[in-house]
């Protein structure tokens, strides 16, 4: 069940000149250029980006999981460390993370159990229907394909209610036709207005199709160049594609794509 | 330099403990131990040269024998599960007896110690080097095969590129190993070196001398491991870990298979004894056959006394080895825990751990024996101090192999520090814990036979040594055979326990 947005409210997520630089002295590495963000409550944002722009160690600063060179995170006016003790944020890892030794039904438990939340194996059962990996509840990691591991860790994201769903390329190993499947069903879980959300993509259409807002960074170091709404109206599904605005916000991303690794092209080469 | 705190507190507990011991001639302080060596520079700087010229004979000799056996086993994969079940009885044979058959067999010199080195040092090589063979990944091979080219081409071109960091982490374990073997070897009567001394230090109770051997000893093992490693860290920068992760793998396919092994192996090894004792006509008086083993157990008219001898001693051996085997494993994986969870604590606890692995534990058994009793706790504490060093590196270096982006996952919940290591540490440490207790077994072995005959006076390791000298070699040979096939039968047992938690808990992680 979706938390009831009274009680849990999506967050707000504010990024205040927050910079990331890996290394020191002459093997500094400047993986996100000063960034200043914000997040409103209740909407799915998707970063776009160039390999190695700084998309994922973004997305690990807003969990906490890095601390910034420079700047701060702030959800909710909290630290995102005093937001994972609380359990409403949870990540969806570009790697799927299983335990080896678990199954998936253990594996989409484990994360109520670390988050210190009651068991409740209908809902992890509910979600694993939901990813399509009904019947494989007591097969092992080993046992599974690239995607079906993904999906099951999407499940063991989705566990513990978060209202701050962080998802760093959860689709990556997923194949076509269960990608395309996953992209209008999970907005479900999250359409309901309970959730704050990031995405971190390569694909133009999964972002347009998920997000509310898309944010396109510049090769490294990662800067935001450009910022665009996706009004497209939801639900969303295979006949969204079919809308005008579908294709000219992609067309108008895949240019931003271009012309910052162009601009970064030059820098270089002056 | 990160391991100086960690070394000074060790010494500074050392001397504190000789301080504390002074006067009941069990412990001397690093104080004692220095002015000790510095006195005795010259006689010490010769012992140590006789003594590491056979370990260095012995390490060639044991780690080219490795080597081959490893080349044999790729090529000829069929024979995998027979040659590594051989090997490893070879590896079980226990010191105290075939010290004294060697020393008849080769009679004076430096026989005894090289083979004895080389008995040491072989198995470790030979396991690794099969992991490292086996290490590319098989896109590689199909490769290979792509342009139709076979096994031969495969083992030059591929398997043995991937292989050598492994060769290298191999050669490293074996150092130290050598080192120790030829040691024991010069227990046996050799005319000089370090084995020579320290037995004659320990026979006077000189404390001085014995903890000054031992620590030179223990430094010289940790100089060449340490020089070993950072020679490899030159050559190999992303080598392995020093884990052998495999050798278990006898119990594939079921209980009839690994009956069917256990007994073609024991065969194999009867055929080879036989064929050895044959091949070089050795007197039968002392170089007893599969066959004279069994008249003396079986048909012989003493044969019930002799087997009742036999049993008495077995079991006061097995008092000791295995509390003290489940000790050592016990604290070993313990402290590892414990250091998980303080991290900063094992990043200095870690090198020392590393560095007195190498202590040979054997040359100061009596003297533990001596501080501890003759009873239970003296040898169950050196069983365990034996095995406890490598199962805590083993431990320490599986928990490392836990995934960063599990971490990750418990981190995203900011999960406690024990719930990460009951639900993702020490689960990922299993193969390692597994691979450190299977080779602790003829650890364990080696240690309570060497403090039974060097210190306690009973069990198979006193009945070894006591008919190696009254030529009572029937009992002898029938004792080693005994204390072999125990070690054998020990290291399948823990790899068929391996065998049923690694497939429930680690599947991929099994070989």
């Amino acid at each position: 069940m979706a938390p009831d947005p009274a009680v849990t409210p999506a967050p707000e997520v504010i990024c205040d000149s927050l910079a990331m630089t890996f290394g020191t002295g002459s093997d500094a590495v400047e993986a996100v250029a000063p960034t200043d963000l914000r997040l409103h409550p209740g909407t799915m944002t998707a970063l776009v980006g160039p390999s190695g722009c700084g998309k994922s160690t973004l997305l690990r600063l807003i969990a906490g999981l890095e601390q910034p060179s420079e700047g701060r995170v702030s959800i909710d006016a909290q630290s995102p460390d005093t937001i994972r003790k609380h359990a409403t944020l949870a990540v969806a890892f570009q790697d799927p993370s299983l335990l080896p030794w678990r199954t998936v039904r253990s594996n989409v438990a484990l994360a109520r159990r670390l988050a210190r939340l009651p068991a409740d194996p209908d809902k992890v059962d509910g979600l694993i229907a939901q990813v399509g990996l009904a019947g494989f509840e007591e097969r092992r990691p080993a046992e599974l394909s690239g995607g079906m591991r993904q999906r099951a860790a999407i499940a063991r994201c989705l566990a513990t209610d978060p209202t701050l769903l962080l998802l760093d390329e959860p689709f990556g190993a997923v194949d076509e036709l269960t990608r395309r499947r996953l992209n209008f069903e999970l907005p479900r879980l999250w359409d309901a207005g309970g959730v704050t959300g990031v995405l971190v993509t390569h694909s133009v259409h999964e972002a347009v199709l998920l997000a509310d807002r898309v944010l396109v960074m510049s090769p490294r170091p990662g800067r935001i160049i450009a910022d665009l709404p996706v009004t497209l109206p939801r639900p969303r599904g295979p006949d969204t594609q079919a809308l005008p605005g579908f294709a000219a916000l992609t067309g108008e991303i895949a240019a931003h794509l271009s012309s910052g690794s162009e601009d970064t092209a030059r820098q270089a080469a002056e | 330099m990160r391991q100086l705190p960690g070394l000074l507190l060790v010494l500074l507990l050392w001397e504190g403990a000789a301080r504390l011991l002074a006067g009941s001639f069990l412990l001397a302080g690093p104080v004692d131990v220095t002015l000790y060596i510095a006195q005795n520079a010259e006689l010490l700087g010769r012992a140590l040269a006789v003594t590491l010229g056979e370990a260095a004979l012995g390490y060639v000799i044991g780690n080219a024998v490795a080597i081959l056996l490893a080349i044999l086993v790729i090529l000829l994969p069929r024979m995998e599960a027979l040659i590594g079940a051989v090997a490893l009885l070879v590896f079980c044979l226990p010191l105290v007896a075939t010290g004294p058959i060697l020393r008849v067999l080769w009679g004076p010199g430096i026989g005894p110690q090289v083979t004895l080195a080389a008995l040491a040092v072989y198995y470790t090589t030979f396991v690794t080097l099969v992991v490292g063979l086996r290490a590319a990944p098989r896109s590689w091979f199909d490769l290979v095969d792509s342009y139709g080219r076979g096994p031969w081409t495969a083992l030059v071109t591929v398997r043995l590129h991937a292989a050598l960091p492994y060769l290298f982490a191999g050669l490293q374990i074996a150092a130290p190993a050598a080192f120790l073997g030829a040691m024991v070897g010069e227990f046996t009567g050799a005319e000089r070196g370090m084995g020579v001394l320290a037995i004659r230090a320990m026979r006077a109770l000189d404390v001085d001398a014995t903890w000054a051997l031992a620590t030179l000893a223990a430094g010289v093992s940790i100089l060449i491991y340490a020089a070993l490693g950072a020679l490899g860290t030159r050559l190999f920068p992303d080598r392995p870990a020093l884990i052998l992760a495999t050798g278990g793998g006898s119990a594939r396919g079921g209980p009839l298979p690994a009956l069917g092994l256990a007994l073609a192996s024991v065969a194999a090894m009867a055929v080879i004894w036989w064929a050895l004792m044959e091949g070089f006509a050795l007197n039968s008086f002392f170089a007893k056959r599969p066959d004279d083993v069994w008249v003396f157990l079986v048909t012989a008219p003493e044969a019930a006394a002799n087997r009742a001898t036999l049993a008495a001693a077995f079991g006061e051996t097995l008092r000791f080895t295995l509390p003290g085997y489940g000790l050592g494993l016990a604290l070993g994986a313990g402290l590892a825990a414990l250091f998980t969870l303080a991290p900063r604590f094992a990043g200095a606890a870690l090198p020392v751990a590393i560095a007195l692995r190498a202590i040979p534990i054997v040359t100061t058994a009596p003297l533990i024996v001596l501080a501890l009793g003759r009873g239970a706790v003296g040898t169950v504490t050196i069983v365990a101090v034996m095995i406890f060093f490598p199962t805590l590196v083993a431990c320490l270096q599986g928990m490392r192999q836990t995934p960063g982006q599990v971490l990750d996952v418990f981190d995203s919940y900011a999960a406690g520090r024990l719930s990460r290591l009951a639900l993702a540490q020490i689960p990922a440490m299993l193969p390692a814990f597994f691979a450190a207790a299977r080779m602790a077994v003829p650890a364990a072995i080696l240690a309570v036979t060497v403090a039974e005959w060097l210190a306690t006076g009973t069990g198979l390791g006193n009945l070894m040594a006591l008919t190696a000298s009254t030529s009572d070699y029937g009992m002898l040979w029938s004792a080693t055979a005994l204390v072999t096939l125990t070690a054998g039968l020990g290291y399948a047992a823990v790899a068929l326990i391996e065998g049923v938690v690694l497939a429930r808990m680690a599947p991929e992680q099994r070989r």
